[in-house]
């Protein structure tokens, strides 16, 4: 294990996320509020970053094992940082509260402990709504697209941070890729600002909904969310928006090159959206009756199921309320998340198919045993290696969050809660059905489930392996 | 540079490490995913995998916007037509790794018929370098600019020589020979070396001059042996072919011991003048038998490293005094520095700074200067570079000694109407001029990032 390496990278993380706490600090200063929340922290990561970063590494080989350890420790030691200002502030005295929302915040889950997130300063609700941006495309990889970098082995931990079976480098270098994608993401947060701010939302609501949606975590200056702008040209920007962010970002890059039809034929894109346009129709239809009509039902089908879909976690009404069929169409939803290579959670479009051709496969041979099938995704056949991790994936993702539902049922809350909160979290949405639905928050869990919870939130963002790696203890010893 | 590699074996992956270090874009094509995987965690590149011989694959690949393609799979024939397709898809300049030796080296037939715009022969490139080594045995290596003056001659120092322990202002005043010494590796740390420095014993160091000078650098320093008279090759490899056809021409006497009677009977048929034996030269009575004792050098050549380093091994104990071992993977290439001080020569090498110099000549040309050729001193961090001054470089016009250089790089030699002039402080440089530059800087672009800005 090259530790010194991993020193060095994780002190320019935490120098990374003391310019990052800039621009709350400019947010703050500019409604006239203390500065000292944003300062105080500051100077630790400053201090701390550069000590680190001092570190001179003997040699820059970093293998995969380097590499998760790398993006597990960098993301702990970013929301354990990032919590301070909600604690100086006073706004969430408590430090595990401050915790849970600032993980929430950089793995774009948007479950919130605030009932009334209102009461927050404006320069820590801006923190708060910048986490999502931050954590959408992740840290590391926004190093890897300012700083120089040994280019060579940084694709180890562009893998471990970016979500998606594999990660396809768009371009020869890491640090290119890792600037287009950079590129494209502050591109398509600026458009939706520009369109939010014509739609009537202040300067400031609009930046903060639209980092919010960017990074697809779900967040809103308001407690009851974007039904509180009670606008549908808002509702429907959002929607677009975050249907956009739910998409592979390499079919971005491929319109910019000009190949835009090529990117309307990937078969992730298509299976997305049929999703997408299937559950939209449906559940306009089963809440058409009670909220006066299917035109109405789809403005607020449209706008929930893209939102779960992308794992953000925005609403535009109650949908807890909604018919039975409806909410467990959501709940399927959560567990599917956005295409690979996006900023959503979830397990991820193309896993799905993968998985559902790979079952299907396996029925062929059931029935003629010595058939060959070629299980294929874009044409192109995947290999039998990517085909079991992707099951391992699956099985470990439904295994942990099994054991999340059954350390929340010590809280006494019903069934519901507890699912679809396990589910809301590890597939980083945020808001889930009963007592965690859109109306509720997660304030009276007890601290047992809140940390679960925060666990549940970094494994689903960072794909389970990177953090659970970090708990295997062959994984530190020398050899 | 965008360039595309097809093939990620040992020469793809070695051309595709290196030219990523120099700042190229690469993108990578092979077919075994397995072998591509391994690439890609290794290299910031790209890959595809796929057949490079497939139009779309060359598309995906890149191919349209790439500057070069390098086909380096191991087969010939698919090294042909991917260049072929490459060009066709848009790749400006294409080379092609050839191995077959009816493929005629040297000849443009490549380039006017199929428009391909270098093609390298591994073995021949291999095969040349160990029979200039051979015309010099006193050398490790040789290597020789455009024009055929100066060489670039590596030795070993050995124990008492005269050289040793003198500053290298003086060394000129001894030995009174304009040849200059531009590297000193001393157990692996390369070092430019300034008048102060001093060469010890066990020293590796690389001098430029004109051949003849430097010939007589060699006697007066005691270190010259005559030219090898009676070779024993083993293995009936390509490189043998091309290594006899080349010292057919000076007069050597070879002999090659090759284990595949089928093979051994084509070596006859196509080599007129060397003994052919069919034997297995693993086999130490065999060696005995075919005369190692008294042969002046030892050439190991067969398809197996470990064979050629144990066997290299045993020809250096039994006196041979000049052995050459062939080794594919330059992995140990450190260890056998030790195990064979005298000379132990890597293929890949070769290629790879050959397709290095092409791709610098490429990049770098401007009216400032052009790229004519480069060779690795040692590790491949040290390069001597020959550039050609255009009109258009600050460097012209003043002597030397007003101009400030940069501290890691050596002005080797200037070489002007075909003679080679050791450049001193009045020296002048005129376009046209080549310029043979010592440098550890893989920065450097032209003649003008020689000097400090």
């Amino acid at each position: 294990m090259n530790y010194k390496l991993i020193g060095n990278i994780l002190g320019k993380v935490l120098l990374a996320e003391g310019g990052l706490l800039f621009l709350p600090l400019i947010a703050a200063l500019c409604f006239g509020e203390s500065a000292l929340p944003f300062v105080v922290p500051m100077i630790f990561l400053f201090i701390i970053g550069a000590v680190l970063a001092k570190i001179k590494p003997d040699s820059d080989n970093l293998f995969a094992k380097e590499g998760f350890v790398c993006v597990g420790l960098s993301w702990i030691l970013m929301s354990v940082f990032g919590a301070i200002p909600f604690v100086i502030s006073k706004d969430i005295p408590s430090y595990l509260n401050a915790l849970f929302e600032t993980v929430s915040g950089f793995t774009t889950t948007g479950a919130s402990i605030l009932e009334n997130p209102e009461i927050l300063s404006r320069g820590c609700m801006f923190w708060r709504l910048f986490t999502h941006w931050i954590g959408g495309m992740g840290v590391l990889v926004f190093i890897a697209a300012i700083l120089p970098v040994s280019g060579a082995h940084y694709i180890h931990i562009m893998r471990a941070e970016v979500p998606g079976p594999t990660v396809s480098k768009i371009m020869p270098r890491v640090r290119q890729t890792a600037r287009i994608l950079y590129l494209i993401y502050l591109v398509l947060t600026v458009v939706e600002c520009i369109f939010l701010l014509f739609g009537g939302m202040s300067f400031y609501d609009a930046i903060l909904h639209s980092f919010a949606t960017a990074g697809t975590g779900g967040f809103s200056t308001l407690t009851t969310s974007i039904a509180g702008f009670n606008s549908v040209y808002i509702e429907m920007v959002i929607s677009v928006f975050m249907f956009l962010f739910g998409c592979n970002f390499n079919l971005f890059y491929l319109i910019i090159m000009g190949q835009g039809l090529q990117a309307l034929k990937s078969e992730e894109f298509r299976v997305y959206i049929g999703i997408v346009i299937g559950s939209v129709i449906v559940i306009a239809a089963n809440i058409a009756s009670s909220v006066g009509g299917f035109l109405s039902g789809l403005r607020y089908s449209f706008f929930q199921v893209t939102s779960i879909i992308t794992t953000t976690g925005f609403s535009s009404c109650d949908f807890d309320r909604w018919p039975e069929l409806s909410r467990w169409i959501l709940v399927i939803l959560m567990f599917i998340g956005g295409c690979a290579g996006s900023t959503a959670g979830g397990l991820k479009v193309s896993r799905i198919i993968i998985l559902f051709k790979s079952y299907m496969a396996e029925l062929k041979r059931m029935v003629l045993p010595s058939r060959i099938v070629t299980v294929r995704l874009e044409q192109k056949p995947v290999e039998n290696e990517k085909i079991r991790g992707i099951h391992v994936f699956f099985t470990v993702y439904i295994a942990i969050t099994a054991i999340g539902v059954l350390i929340l049922s010590l809280n006494g809350t019903d069934m519901v809660t507890n699912i679809t909160a396990s589910v809301a979290c590890i597939s980083n949405v945020g808001p889930g059905l009963s007592g965690v639905g859109p109306a509720f928050s997660y304030f009276l869990f007890s601290p047992l489930s809140k940390i679960s919870l925060i666990i549940e939130m970094l494994l689903g963002r960072l794909e389970i392996f990177p953090l659970l790696l970090l708990f295997t203890p062959s994984i530190w010893k020398k050899k | 540079m965008n360039i595309v590699i097809a093939g990620a074996g040992i020469m793809g992956k070695a051309i595709a490490g290196r030219l990523c270090r120099n700042g190229h874009d690469i993108s990578i094509i092979e077919k075994d995913s397995g072998e591509l995987n391994m690439a890609l965690n290794a290299m910031d590149v790209t890959g595809i995998c796929g057949n490079c011989v497939s139009p779309e694959i060359l598309e995906d690949a890149g191919c349209a916007h790439a500057e070069v393609f390098i086909a380096a799979t191991g087969s010939d024939e698919t090294n042909l037509i991917s260049c072929v397709l490459a060009k066709k898809t848009g790749a400006e300049h294409t080379i092609a790794l050839l191995r077959d030796p009816d493929f005629r080296p040297g000849t443009n037939l490549w380039r006017d018929t199929l428009g391909i715009s270098l093609v390298i022969q591994p073995d021949y490139v291999t095969a040349e370098e160990i029979s200039r080594v051979l015309q010099f045995p006193a050398a490790t290596r040789v290597e020789v600019f455009t024009e055929g003056e100066p060489e670039l001659v590596t030795f070993r120092i050995p124990e008492n020589s005269p050289i040793c322990n003198i500053p290298l202002r003086d060394l000129r005043k001894n030995i009174r020979q304009d040849i200059l010494i531009c590297c000193i590796d001393r157990s692996g740390e390369y070092n430019i070396p300034d008048g102060n420095d001093i060469i010890l014993p066990g020293d590796q160091v690389t001098v430029t001059g004109a051949p003849l000078t430097l010939r007589r650098f060699f006697i007066s320093a005691g270190l010259y042996k005559k030219p090898v008279s009676n070779v024993i090759l083993l293995g009936g490899s390509r490189i043998s072919v091309y290594l006899q056809e080349l010292l057919e021409t000076t007069g050597t006497n070879v002999k090659i011991i090759e284990r595949d009677s089928e093979r051994a009977v084509y070596l006859s048929e196509r080599l007129r003048k060397a003994d052919i034996i069919c034997a297995d030269g693993a086999n130490v009575s065999v060696l005995q038998e075919n005369g190692l004792n008294n042969a002046d050098a030892f050439v190991a050549l067969t398809g197996s490293d470990e064979n050629n380093i144990i066997l290299g091994m045993y020809a250096q104990k039994s006196g041979v005094k000049k052995v050459i071992t062939k080794v594919k993977n330059d992995r140990f290439a450190e260890l056998l520095q030790d195990v064979f001080p005298d000379s132990s020569l890597s293929p890949l090498h070769l290629v790879t700074q050959r397709v290095e110099a092409y791709i610098q000549g490429l990049s770098y040309a401007s009216d400032k200067s052009t790229i004519e050729s480069m060779y690795y001193l040692g590790d491949g961090n040290t390069t001597a570079t020959e550039y050609i001054a255009g009109t258009g470089s600050s460097i012209l016009g003043k002597p030397l000694s007003e101009l400030k250089f940069k501290e890691d790089v050596l002005l080797a030699s200037v070489i002007r109407g075909g003679k080679s002039i050791l450049p001193g402080g009045q020296t002048v440089l005129a376009p046209g001029d080549r310029a043979v530059v010592i440098t550890r800087n893989a920065g450097i672009k032209d003649l003008d990032g020689l000097l400090e800005v």
